[in-house]
């Protein structure tokens, strides 16, 4: 759209089109006209040998587009940092909290105690069993009024694994919601299955694990129980050979000492024993503020996938956030670069003057 | 020659197909732009083949609504004789090689001479406008100034050459 031009100088341009696309010009434009024909004639013919190359470019094969490799290079940045993004984990939301993602006792600590078998992170591990001692907390929102049910199918799946609800709770308040706590023991090799079952009842608020290894402790107890009674035997056998009231005396006070040891020993030794023999798990229930809280598979299910999707957001924007100013700087350097290219073949047009 | 019949070409036409209408309808204006442009044919040669390669390597990038693929090619034609331009000036003087065919009258002797003399950028915008034959829409959009001003130019550049030829 021509704008703004003088009507000669348009008449002239007029004339121009017309003379270059082969048209008759006036009179007044004759000059246009020669001029035209002049610089066509004096025109450089195509080479045969240009025509030749021209004609074989299509087959040679072409070159990577540095353009697709900035791009390739920008999609390995990007799957960079998302993966970066992802293995922090740091600032996306996480609803549910998982100890399998820090480590699970099933993944890293296992009890070699009955039922279980050693794992390969405690390698090298000394020769005999090993005793963990697992506990586990986990967090319920039961559906609006469900906080009993829910405390019910604590107890129910408790006792189908063989567990002991060890303490009970339900406070049912006019003020507050109603909310439940439990404390439980369940087989340590049942733990998994226990959580499992546990947190199908309700949508999981949390959920964390621990395990300490014991095994050392185990030995210490144990040894201590072999020492006290080696003595008391010990003991028991200069009683048999005592010839003075004095002597059966002071024996038997030793042995008074010893059997106190023994048995404390001993409950020490069972206590450990018990302790990686039954995990203790800690189930408290809260009752959420309406239905969106979720009892049913499908309420379950949906909060997870809220909770899926809240946390891909937080993964996008934080990737978007650190993508936003490299793009930002890289649009700048690029149209730069580009204003530096003009800027040089235009000043090499000026160096000829 | 005409650039807009190239420019409707469908780009999803075989690789080989759409080049070869590209350069058939193109290649000639080119490597006569070039020429003139750099005064050497033989250097004319390696980068109008340059400018067609890049065109080939590039044809997706090519979006008909900011111009015909005529004023495409001449684009990158352009740049890639500036840059040729530019290389020579870093390395040697340019040395302009006299016409392989002499002008057979004397009226285009002195069109040749005349439009040797005028300044550099004059010199670009008449020979791409004679030999691109683009729209001074087209000329503003390759020489990154506005379509008035490039008629504006073009005017001066023909009165200037009017006058010397009459």
């Amino acid at each position: 759209m021509r704008s703004a031009l003088d009507p000669a100088i348009e008449r002239e341009l007029g004339a121009l089109e017309d003379a270059l696309n082969g048209r008759t010009v006036t009179p007044e434009f004759a000059y246009v006209a020669m001029l035209v024909e002049a610089v066509r004639a004096d025109s450089a013919p195509l080479p045969a040998r240009l025509s030749a190359r021209l004609e074989r470019l299509p087959a040679a094969p072409s070159r990577r587009p540095r353009r697709l490799a900035f791009a390739g290079a920008g999609a390995t940045t990007l799957a960079a940092l998302i993966a970066v993004v992802l293995a922090s984990g740091g600032s996306a939301p996480a609803p549910v909290r998982s100890a399998r993602a820090v480590g699970s006792p099933d993944q890293s600590l296992k009890a070699t105690a009955p039922g279980a078998a050693a794992s390969p992170a405690l390698a090298p591990a000394p020769p005999g069993p090993r005793y963990v001692q697992q506990a586990a907390t986990l967090g319920l929102t039961a559906p609006h009024g469900k906080v009993q049910s829910v405390t019910d199918g604590v107890i129910a799946v408790t006792d189908s694994l063989g567990g002991i609800v060890e303490n009970s709770s339900v406070t049912t308040g006019d003020q507050g919601a109603d909310q439940a706590q439990l404390e439980l023991q369940v087989p340590a090799a049942r733990l998994q299955q226990a959580l499992a079952s546990l947190s199908r009842l309700a949508h999981v608020n949390s959920r964390t694990q621990q395990a300490t290894d014991v095994t050392d402790s185990v030995g210490a107890a144990r040894g201590r129980l072999t020492a006290a009674r080696a003595e008391r035997l010990a003991l028991l056998r200069q009683l048999a050979g005592a010839t003075t009231p004095n002597q059966v005396a002071s024996i038997h006070a030793q042995l008074r000492l010893v059997a106190g040891q023994i048995s404390q020993d001993g409950a020490q030794l069972a206590s450990l024993l018990r302790s990686a023999t039954y995990s203790g798990v800690s189930v408290s229930i809260t009752e959420g503020q309406s239905a969106a809280g979720g009892g049913s598979p499908l309420d379950v299910a949906a909060n997870d996938a809220l909770d899926v999707l809240a946390t891909s957001l937080a993964v996008a924007l934080v990737a978007l956030a650190a993508l936003v100013p490299l793009l930002l700087v890289g649009g700048a350097a690029w149209q730069s670069a580009s204003l530096v290219r003009r800027r040089r073949r235009e000043a090499t047009l000026d160096a000829q003057l | 020659v005409n650039g807009e019949a190239v420019a409707v070409l469908p780009l999803r036409e075989p690789r080989a197909d759409w080049f070869e209408s590209l350069y058939r309808t193109n290649a000639a204006d080119v490597y006569a732009y070039v020429a003139a442009l750099l005064g050497d044919r033989s250097a004319a040669e390696d980068v109008t083949a340059l400018a067609f390669e890049r065109a080939l390597r590039r044809r997706r990038l090519y979006n008909p609504r900011r111009g015909s693929m005529r004023a495409w090619v001449f684009g990158i034609a352009r740049n890639a004789a500036l840059d040729e331009l530019r290389r020579r000036s870093r390395s040697a003087p340019l040395v302009k090689e006299p016409a392989a065919d002499p002008p057979a009258i004397e009226q285009q002797l002195v069109v040749r001479a005349a439009v040797a003399a005028l300044a550099p950028r004059d010199r670009e915008l008449i020979l791409l406008k004679f030999h691109a034959q683009l729209t001074n829409a087209e000329l503003g959009r390759i020489l990154g100034i506005s379509e008035s001003n490039a008629g504006t130019r073009l005017h001066r550049v023909l009165r200037q050459l009017r006058e010397v030829c009459q």
